[in-house]
């Protein structure tokens, strides 16, 4: 990819370093797109594998640092509380 | 008398109406005249509202002549991104899954500007659902860069509103803004583009990309157009979670004068490190810099947390939010929705419920941390992109998307404030950017900084040639 591709939100996103998606991935995403009967090509199974596998990596980087004794970041609030009217 | 409609600022446009030396009929036939013109070039509208921009423009001349000036918006032609819901007024989001939807109620920023007395224009292209890669199966092209017409890309998700200020199709526009969707498209399109703090302005009305990063914002040719534009549309709304009961202040006010006593937190690892942007971006920086310190400003090299940090916790938070928003439509109408967006879709699947939880989690560290380290300075500068506007065929093959940073995304997270102004231009003539970003609530601010340093430097009186159009 040019290198402006990595200015804004366009970005490739695979899993390896040859750029292919972890198997795992591919099994995972064939399995949930033929359960929901989304008729995804092989190409675009690939594509979405190998953003699942850098989404794994992000989920673990969030996890960095957090305690158990923080809270966490957003809660319930009653809809009365806010001046919900519907 | 109707000005020369490229060079005229939404500020200056709002002062001669209120003198009565400009009339809002006038105006309004002028961009529409500009928009059957050039639009046929620069894609920006899904839809013009011809008939209903006239009623509003008539109404808001005979409501001044006879003494009842309402503000700044009043007579003013804007026009709005598509995913903003208008009542009676089709709204697509720039996709299939949603033609033909025509809202009941307006959304309550459409709804704010209507009782300010704003003439809308019409509806404005965007990226699918704020969220997908232009692709060649949506129902309309995508919209372009006004600084290089033939094959220029706006940035996204906001195309149409920054293009069609930037070509002067409109005074100003509403954008929204998810992980840089105002910010990014105006500092391609050489304009100013303004993200409020969350919670400013009312989401209800908007379709949502990610509920709890989306913000609505302003794009304009200034600063204190944006405050113009931002006085009219802030407010607390009581049926938006995210929405802030906070006072509004009069965000133009401090818009005069120098910087003295100002404390700039400089911000270059982000753009020089963490990912090295252009020659270009780089040293236009420094000038920018150069000039706030000039201004009288204090200016220090400050260090936050990687730009990785930021990015990972967003893309959990959007990719999760957006397949909450799209499940049961996207397993129902599939075959609506583009290329590109059906696999960005389904990535959300694969999200668990405890990764968006610690996502969150850490979210509240990283807007903690900014708070500390941006507690001694009053604005922080930094990069608006790292690359100036790319190629729109480029700009295709997104099925997978965000592995790396971006440098507008930090303040979606963070929540803070922050607007995007153009601060030069590279050797191929595009527009080039930076970004200062406020603390919560304290846009008022940030825009005194920005509009200093546009008075001192003028980068914003540039306008496009449109010489494609104007040869053809």
């Amino acid at each position: 990819l040019p290198s402006w591709f990595y200015s804004f939100s366009f970005v490739d996103m695979t899993s390896k370093d040859d750029g292919s998606p972890a198997a795992s991935s591919l099994a995972e995403v064939r399995a949930a797109a033929k359960a929901l009967a989304l008729p995804f090509t092989e190409a675009e199974i690939a594509k979405i594998a190998g953003a699942v596998a850098s989404l794994r990596v992000s989920a673990e980087r969030v996890r960095l640092d957090l305690q158990l004794t923080q809270e966490p970041a957003f809660g319930f609030r009653h809809p009365s509380a806010l001046g919900h009217k519907r | 008398m109707t000005p020369d409609l490229p060079s005229l600022t939404l500020a200056e446009a709002a002062a001669l109406i209120a003198a009565k030396k400009l009339s809002p009929v006038d105006l309004t036939l002028g961009y529409l005249d500009r928009i059957r013109r050039y639009d046929g070039y620069i894609n920006s509208y899904l839809l013009v509202t011809e008939e209903l921009a006239l009623q509003q423009a008539h109404k808001a001349e005979r409501e001044i002549t006879a003494g009842h000036y309402r503000g700044p918006m009043h007579g003013i032609p804007y026009a709005l991104k598509d995913n903003i819901e208008t009542a009676g007024i089709v709204t697509t989001a720039h996709s299939k899954v949603l033609r033909g939807n025509i809202p009941t109620a307006d959304a309550v920023v459409a709804d704010r500007l209507k009782l300010a007395g704003g003439v809308l224009l019409g509806k404005l292209a965007c990226l699918e659902f704020a969220h997908a890669s232009p692709t060649p199966d949506q129902l309309w092209p995508p919209a372009r860069n006004p600084w290089k017409t033939t094959h220029g890309f706006t940035g996204g998700s906001s195309t149409g509103s920054a293009a069609a200020v930037a070509a002067s199709l409109a005074l100003c526009a509403v954008g929204t803004d998810t992980g840089g969707s105002v910010r990014n498209p105006a500092a391609l399109c050489g304009i100013a583009g303004l993200m409020p703090t969350y919670g400013r302005v009312s989401r209800r009305g908007v379709i949502p990309y990610s509920f709890s990063l989306d913000h609505v914002g302003a794009l304009a040719w200034t600063a204190r157009d944006c405050a113009l534009m931002l006085q009219a549309i802030a407010g607390f709304d009581a049926e938006d979670p995210g929405s802030a009961e906070v006072p509004t202040p009069d965000f133009a006010a401090a818009l005069h004068g120098d910087l003295k006593g100002v404390r700039v937190a400089w911000v270059r690892h982000w753009y020089e490190k963490d990912t090295v942007a252009d020659d270009d971006i780089r040293s236009a920086m420094k000038e920018t810099a150069t000039t706030l310190r000039t201004l009288g400003a204090t200016i220090e090299e400050v260090t936050m947390l990687p730009l990785e940090d930021y990015h990972h916790c967003k893309l959990i938070i959007s990719v999760a939010e957006f397949y909450a928003v799209h499940e049961v439509e996207f397993a129902s109408r599939y075959a609506e929705y583009g290329a590109d967006l059906k696999t960005k879709t389904f990535q959300g699947a694969f999200v668990s419920a405890a990764d968006y939880i610690q996502a969150q989690r850490q979210r509240r560290k990283l807007a903690q941390d900014i708070t500390r380290r941006l507690a001694p300075y009053d604005v922080l500068l930094t990069a608006a992109n790292f690359r100036p506007a790319p190629r729109i065929d480029a700009a295709r093959d997104s099925a997978t998307f965000f592995r790396h940073p971006n440098i507008t995304a930090i303040f979606n997270v963070t929540g803070n404030p922050a607007i995007s102004v153009c601060n030069g231009f590279n050797s191929g003539g595009l527009p080039l950017a930076c970004q200062i970003a406020g603390k919560p609530f304290d846009e008022t601010t940030l825009l005194r900084v920005a509009h200093a340093y546009e008075q001192a430097t003028g980068w914003h009186k540039r306008r496009p040639a449109l010489a494609e159009a104007q040869a053809a």
